[in-house]
């Protein structure tokens, strides 16, 4: 039943965020005008459709920065206007706010808790299951990244700094295909470094192994994350970079994937040290192998669990860094800016927002459970 | 005997029922039991019997969360309390009756004993919590003394160790001290031994025999072992699914068991003296408990089928002798580093010392010492699971100690390797299917996967598991039917060579026994030859051709089993035959 409940809740949610716009906006759907049909849905009317018109509108005929005055300090469910929730004290309605708000929050919340399971999962896992010495190189193997890591660098991001924040400032899209180049150009200039190394290889020196110090590197990385103070590194990428939804994702993923890896990599040691693994290795099967369809699936509840407790924790950190500007852009609305946006006059907003936080947040955590029941064999 | 009115512990039918997911099991079954006063009563039975469950009871040490419904009555006379019924009284009551009353001693000793702690404190705890008011002085005297008993011969020392400095069969004495430092009436000790060797499990047993006649209390001893309980309990509980299959003095259990289970149970165990070609099982004496009345003459007869004739032996040993050698190692050394810091310089561990073998095609060699003797070190060091810091190994005519990584992965085909938990060996998200298709995969065995499949079917059918095994996952099957699919596994690769790590000592004794049989049958069908590491001389004299004893990573002693058995020449071997428990010997006299 709760189950079920569960489900029903978070498809509905998932429902209404796609549907956003037809439900929730200020512009009409479809407008008649001279003789004509016009859908004016994102684009919204022009001065000339003024003189003749019939409309179509949303079922709620408000977007979320669209300001009522006529309706301030609106209460929920009274008969003025179409405000369902109320309003605030800028007449900007409770409920087109919760819907754009929580479509914004659930976005980012699923990115950076996405980037950092990725980041977390494969460098926390591969160090905990490889270790000090579970990867072997060759001198010219790391001899050739070495040095091609200099014109890498030099190329690919010296060079094209000011190409990559200048798209950062015109849009997302344009940043993601400036940085794809680059990494494209860093790339040419490893695969150039690895034919190198299969050239000297041949040369005994050169063919000297040695063991990559895997979980060392990932251990003084996460370290030197921890030690960087979170505040003032968002103040630093704010100044630089604009606001932007993804830039706030990856701001969030930055700060707490080593919170990750270093869980996963305790486990990692744990399962290693299981007669499984043992037993995979005995059987001859490739340690990527017994890496990725052994070990990893026995810390899919750890993932589950950080998983959705992350996804929650977004939405309280979004919350503080809305509240010192260093967090959603200006104009952006999310679950997070409403609860900071408490006033002791309008409380039954505050109310109302969070009922809607809480359901949504347990909702996750009970699908975390779910999920966890459903794929761990073990658990009944 | 049973209904003496002034018994110390009176068990009056009593029932415990978990819940699991929907199915409700009867661990305890309508269970009567009687201990008296300065008794051993031994409780045996496979595991899921329900002994454990019977002897946490008495002191309430169940979960009750997981408890589905319980009835019943456990009537202890209390020497200050009077009849009480340990399943009614307050919890008051009952903490008053643990330690003082009635002392528990535990499996593990290792877990049951807090690692941040001092013995010498967690003992002088169990003493403080009855005996409070007296000065710490009083209670360190107390614990030396008490230390002294359990026969430390520096209880100063013992007393200021931490529970990793110290070894299995240590722990294990400190908490017998833990247990006795009351001078409790009864004793619960469950599988006190089973953990440990079995030189050390002779000195355990002796000294609780000592303690029991010192400290005049009774003891209720659970094991699943019938010889050990031979040598402890004056009458022995048998127990089946939770019920009650036989409760009698041990003499007339060894010579006249009542019920065909007891009988298979004595039966299926490898003997010391005799060659078999198979084991008897379970399954082999009728379980029918309406025809109880099973002769003594019935073990012998069944026994005396599965002989294993001189002859027949002397004409196996004759071809093996004759085979290539498909294994040889050469001077293998494992050495470790250990306890390096700041203030000492490392000790040497040497695993495996040296170790010159071979071994020739179709032949099983057993390897048998005590823990810590290195033989899973060599098993490991052999393969390769872990490096050998020197000498050399041939397999098949190939030196396989200088291979690189790819090269050796590619020879793991042919040599492979059974574990001894086969419930850690097998990847809980895996089905038996996918486990045993995933070595086909890696080695690229059959050309798709429906092919493997069909493969993995036979293979599973060939292990005597239903088809329905094909997707189950390892924690929804038995020990022994995890051990079948851990062996699937391995022949998935059709392997010349594997080696058995101590394979059966997790398993029940009926179990061990299928899965002993299996071995020797797949061997047939399989033709690998193997190399058998137990701790257990009976299962090495059945499984084995030739037997190798290992003691400090060295091999103190190799030839043919019974010769070995019946003339060792090196006094570790002859200290390994001599701590078996005797009940063997005594069944071997009604068998034959």
């Amino acid at each position: 039943m709760l189950k079920r409940i569960t489900l029903g809740y978070l498809v509905f949610l998932l429902v209404i965020f796609a549907l956003a716009e037809f439900i929730a906006n200020v512009n009409p759907i479809i407008v008649y005008n001279q003789e004509e049909w016009h859908f004016t849905l994102f684009s919204g009317m022009e001065e000339s459709m003024e003189a003749d018109f019939r409309l179509v509108f949303t079922p709620l005929p408000y977007s979320s920065q669209n300001q009522d005055y006529s309706n301030l300090n609106l209460k929920p469910f009274s008969s003025q206007g179409r405000h369902y929730l109320g309003t605030d004290h800028l007449g900007r309605d409770l409920l087109a706010n919760l819907i754009y708000g929580g479509r914004t929050s659930l976005l980012v919340g699923v990115i950076a808790i996405a980037i950092t399971t990725l980041a977390g999962v494969l460098l926390g896992g591969l160090a905990g299951f490889l270790g000090d010495n579970g990867v072997k190189l060759s001198v010219s193997f790391s001899l050739g990244m070495i040095v091609a890591v200099m014109p890498a660098y030099y190329y690919a991001v010296y060079l094209r700094q000011f190409t990559i924040k200048e798209s950062f400032l015109t849009s997302t899209w344009e940043a993601v295909y400036q940085i794809t180049i680059s990494l494209l150009v860093a790339l040419m200039f490893f695969v150039i470094g690895y034919l190198a190394h299969l050239v000297l290889r041949k040369v005994k020196y050169f063919n000297h192994k040695f063991f990559f110090p895997l979980d060392l590197l990932v251990l003084k990385l996460i370290e030197i994350f921890t030690s960087i103070p979170g505040l003032f590194l968002i103040l630093a990428l704010v100044s630089v970079f604009r606001p932007s939804l993804v830039l706030f994702a990856f701001i969030i993923a930055i700060t707490s994937w080593t919170g990750l890896a270093r869980l996963i990599r305790a486990e990692m040691i744990k399962i290693r040290g299981q007669s499984f693994i043992e037993a995979a290795q005995a059987l001859g099967l490739k340690p990527l192998v017994i890496f990725w369809r052994h070990a990893l699936p026995n810390t899919f509840g750890l993932i589950v669990v950080y998983f959705t407790f992350g996804l929650s924790a977004t939405i309280v950190i979004e919350s503080t860094l809305s509240f010192i500007g260093a967090g959603i852009p200006p104009g952006v609305t999310s679950w997070g800016k409403l609860l900071a946006g408490f006033s002791f006059s309008n409380w039954w907003q505050t109310l109302i927002i969070a009922i809607v936080v809480i359901a949504t947040i347990l909702a996750i955590h009970y699908l975390g459970r779910i999920l966890e029941s459903r794929y761990n064999p073990q658990s009944n | 005997m049973p209904d003496q009115p002034n018994s110390l512990l009176r068990i009056n039918n009593l029932n415990i029922h978990f819940k699991l997911g929907t199915k409700v099991i009867k661990a305890v079954d309508g269970l009567n039991l009687d201990i008296n006063p300065g008794e051993t009563v031994g409780l045996v039975g496979e595991s899921g019997s329900g002994k454990t469950a019977t002897a946490l009871s008495i002191l309430r040490l169940l979960n009750e969360r997981n408890i589905y419904f319980k009835q019943g009555e456990i009537l202890y006379q209390s020497p200050t309390l009077g009849i009480i019924d340990l399943m009614k009284v307050p919890t008051k009551t009952l903490t008053y009756i643990r330690g003082r009353e009635i002392s528990m001693i535990f499996q593990e000793p290792f877990s049951a004993l807090n690692p941040i702690m001092k013995v010498g404190k967690q003992v002088s705890e169990a003493l403080e919590a009855h005996q409070r008011g007296k000065d710490k002085g009083f209670y360190r005297l107390k614990v030396l003394g008490l230390f002294e008993q359990v026969q430390f011969p520096q209880p100063e020392i013992i007393y200021n160790s931490f529970p990793h400095e110290l070894s299995g069969g240590q722990n294990q004495r400190i908490l017998i001290a833990m247990a006795i430092a009351c001078k409790p009436p009864l004793i619960i000790a469950d599988e006190p031994t089973t953990a440990l060797d079995v030189t050390i499990q002779t000195e355990i047993l002796h000294l609780l025999q000592k303690l029991k006649s010192e400290i005049n209390s009774s003891i209720l001893f659970v094991s699943h072992d019938l010889s050990v309980i031979s040598q402890m309990a004056d009458r022995v509980a048998i127990l089946k699914n939770g019920r009650l299959e036989e409760f009698q003095r041990t003499r007339e259990i060894f010579s006249q068991p009542n019920t065909a289970y007891t009988l298979g149970l004595l039966a299926c165990r490898p003997r010391l003296e005799i060659a078999m070609k198979r084991l008897p099982t379970l399954n082999e004496f009728n379980l029918n408990p309406k025809k109880d009345n099973v002769k003594p003459q019935t073990i012998s007869k069944i026994l005396a089928k599965k002989r294993f004739s001189f002859s027949a032996i002397e004409k196996k040993r004759a071809t093996l002798s004759k085979q290539k050698n498909i294994l040889i190692v050469e001077d293998l050394k494992n050495y470790f580093r250990k306890g390096r810091n700041l203030f000492q310089s490392s000790t040497e561990i040497k695993a495996v010392d040296g170790v010159n073998l071979h071994l020739r095609e179709g032949e099983i060699l057993g390897l048998v010492g005590e823990s810590g003797s290195g033989k899973t070190t060599l098993g490991k060091s052999i393969l390769r699971l872990i490096e050998p810091s020197g000498g050399q190994v041939f397999f098949d005519g190939q030196m396989i100690s200088s291979l690189d990584f790819n090269q050796m992965r590619k020879i793991r085909k042919n040599m492979q390797m059974v574990f001894q938990n086969p419930y850690a060996s097998l990847n809980p998200f895996m089905t038996a299917g996918q486990a045993i298709m995933e070595p086909m995969k890696a080695h690229g065995i059959l050309i798709n996967g429906s092919q493997r499949k069909e493969r993995a079917k036979t293979l599973l059918n060939q292990v005597n598991l239903p088809l329905s095994f094909f997707d189950r996952y390892p924690h929804q099957c038995s020990g022994g039917q995890q051990q079948r699919i851990a062996i699937a596994r391995v022949l998935a690769l059709d392997p010349q060579f594997i080696i058995f790590d101590e394979s059966v000592s997790s398993l029940d004794v009926s179990v061990q026994a299928q899965i002993l049989n299996l071995i020797n049958d797949l061997k047939e069908s399989f033709r690998f030859s193997s190399i058998f590491i137990s701790h257990d001389l009976s299962v090495i004299k059945f499984i084995a051709d030739r037997v190798l004893v290992m003691k400090n990573g060295k091999i103190v002693e190799e030839g043919y089993p019974d010769v070995l058995y019946q003339n060792p020449q090196h006094a570790y071997t002859q200290k390994l035959i001599d701590s078996i428990p005797q009940a063997d010997k005594k069944l071997m006299i009604q068998a034959s």
